[in-house]
């Protein structure tokens, strides 16, 4: 079929085209606006001639790192551009040459990559912030437990509900929940979620603790990998897994959906810690150091334990506010004690 | 199991699952007539326009462990279609069943009527002009669908990885693919893009024969 342009068949309907182009274009327009990078925190005081600080952050960072800028940006005067993204992603996105200035990583393994490519500015990765992981369980639609509650005891600084991994509300006639990590190895675990070891590193840290407490064989074909760590919590508040493994501060801001029943010690798995590093083309390096100095200085440990991380500081053998509440020597302990943890 | 054989499972299974619903609805629909018949064959064709990922959502929102069915299945049972094989043979059935139950249509709709109406007046009953007769008529079109049905299930990512989830040890040759992509290995999936490309390559051929054939 031919097209005539100008014959009256094609004239109806292309002012009804060009319109709809029109609202297109502006819904476009819209996302575009929409979707555009973070905006810079603080408003934009007193005719700032400085271009703000780039930091690209772990996804798992954002809340805390959110308030932490904000704060730095009332003290300082200096602005902050927050972007995040998997560490994936971002490590993908430095090689490309994005315009960054600082980058704060999931874990030390990207930030080393990026040090043997001369990407990093020499002599300026810092620890900002520590993690555990814990295990959750679907929490049940009958839960007598008030989430509103453990929240609200969360806020007053218990690192877990005074309730959580406490063994007398079994449901009789239901089968018992997971209350360990040894107990993944009973038959009645069906499945457990654990984000992809080799693209997720919560996951690849939940490996750690399953082969370092000899779970990895037992759990074989019922390991079930979740493409980030979110979809790990999707599937255990949905009820499709018995339990999942995912960090502490992700299973604190799904509290409503999950339950937290162990933390895994410390020494179970490599230090989940997140470095953060100047970049190399990076042309505002002292604001870099100076923000960096602020993440690891008092006001950025407090932004950060807030949000439920462990600061730099807090050592294994020190247990730090997040494992107040720990079932350290609990039974976790003990039904795992046959598989001495890893030195 | 490989994800080759993974796959060649669940598709096999999805095709006769498919095949069983599909063929005996495009058999009683092909001459039928009755209100709201278009609706039912629209709702049919669905998930042939459909994204996939649609029909995942769907199975999970409805047979998930707190879907709208499945928390009955879950209670009782402590069952769940998520991350099981029936899973990904229902994902699969679904999406592809569009496939095989429009050429079986087309193929018992072609059937000659006066065919039908002198198996009757020499005696068949009516389930032997449906089945005896019928069938073997109509086989080329059934079978023509039912390769692409198998072709289309093979190569189902969408609504399979919603389902069936990604295990470490038992993925489908697509999400196997997709898996090493996302890694950044992209020469690990070569294996599986070859055997999928020649696998479907020759599914192909069969469908063209099967169609010329029946032309001729």
């Amino acid at each position: 079929m031919t097209l005539h342009p100008n014959g009256p068949a094609a004239r109806t309907p292309s002012g009804g085209a060009r319109r709809l182009a029109a609202a297109a274009a502006t819904a476009l327009a819209a996302v575009l606006a929409l979707s555009a990078a973070h905006p810079p925190l603080a408003p934009p005081a007193a005719a700032r001639v400085d271009p703000p600080l780039r930091v690209a952050a772990a996804i798992s960072v954002r809340d805390a790192l959110t308030d932490i800028a904000r704060d730095f940006e009332r003290s300082t005067g200096s602005g902050v551009t927050l972007s995040f993204g998997s560490t994936g992603q971002l490590l993908a996105q430095i090689r490309e040459g994005a315009p960054l200035d600082l980058f704060i990583s999931a874990a030390h393994e990207q930030v080393d990559a990026l040090e043997r490519e001369g990407l990093v500015a020499p002599d300026t990765r810092r620890v900002v912030a520590r993690n555990q992981l814990v295990l959750i369980t679907p929490r049940d639609r009958d839960d007598r437990r008030d989430p509103a509650r453990e929240q609200h005891e969360l806020d007053a600084g218990a690192a877990f509900p005074s309730d959580a991994a406490s063994p007398s509300d079994a449901h009789p006639g239901r089968p018992a929940h997971v209350r360990g990590f040894a107990e993944l190895a009973r038959p009645i675990v069906q499945r457990v979620a654990i984000g992809d070891p080799r693209t997720v590193p919560a996951g690849a840290y939940a490996q750690q603790v399953f082969e370092c407490l000899h779970l990895k064989q037992p759990l074989v074909r019922r390991v079930v990998y979740g493409a980030n760590v979110r979809q790990v919590l999707d599937y255990v508040a949905r009820g499709e897994v018995s339990a999942g493994v995912v960090y502490a501060t992700d299973a604190r801001a799904a509290l409503g959906r999950v339950r937290v029943v162990a933390i895994a010690d410390d020494a179970w798995h490599a230090p989940i810690e997140y470095p953060a590093v100047t970049l190399a083309a990076s042309r505002r390096k002292e604001i870099a150091a100076r923000f960096t100095a602020f993440l690891t200085g008092p006001r950025g440990a407090a932004g950060f334990m807030r949000h439920g991380f462990a600061t730099p500081g807090a050592s294994t053998t020190q247990p730090g506010e997040l494992r107040s509440a720990a079932p350290r020597g609990s039974n976790d302990h003990r039904t795992a004690s046959p598989h001495e943890p890893r030195p | 199991m490989s994800p080759i054989a993974l796959s060649l499972v669940v598709a096999s299974a999805a095709t006769v699952a498919a095949a069983m619903v599909a063929i005996p609805l495009a058999h009683g629909l092909a001459r039928a007539e009755f209100r709201g018949k278009s609706a039912i064959e629209t709702l049919l064709t669905l998930p042939l326009v459909l994204p996939p990922t649609v029909v995942g959502y769907t199975i999970v929102v409805l047979l998930g462990a707190r879907g709208v069915a499945g928390r009955w299945l879950h209670a009782a049972f402590d069952y769940s279609i998520l991350f099981r094989i029936e899973g990904a043979v229902l994902a699969a059935a679904v999406v592809s069943f569009p496939l095989l139950y429009l050429p079986a249509k087309a193929a018992f709709r072609a059937v000659d009527r006066e065919l039908l109406e002198t198996a009757a007046l020499r005696g068949a009953a009516r389930w032997q002009a449906r089945g005896p007769v019928s069938l073997p008529i109509a086989r080329h079109g059934i079978a023509s669908g039912a390769a692409l049905c198998f072709a289309r299930a093979l190569g189902e990512f969408g609504a399979t990885v919603m389902v069936f989830g990604w295990q470490p040890g038992r993925v489908t040759m697509p999400i196997a693919v997709y898996s090493a992509y996302e890694q950044g290995r992209l020469m690990e999936a070569f294996p599986i893009v070859a055997t999928l490309t020649v696998l479907c390559f020759g599914l192909l051929v069969v469908i063209n024969r099967t169609a010329f054939e029946r032309r001729a």
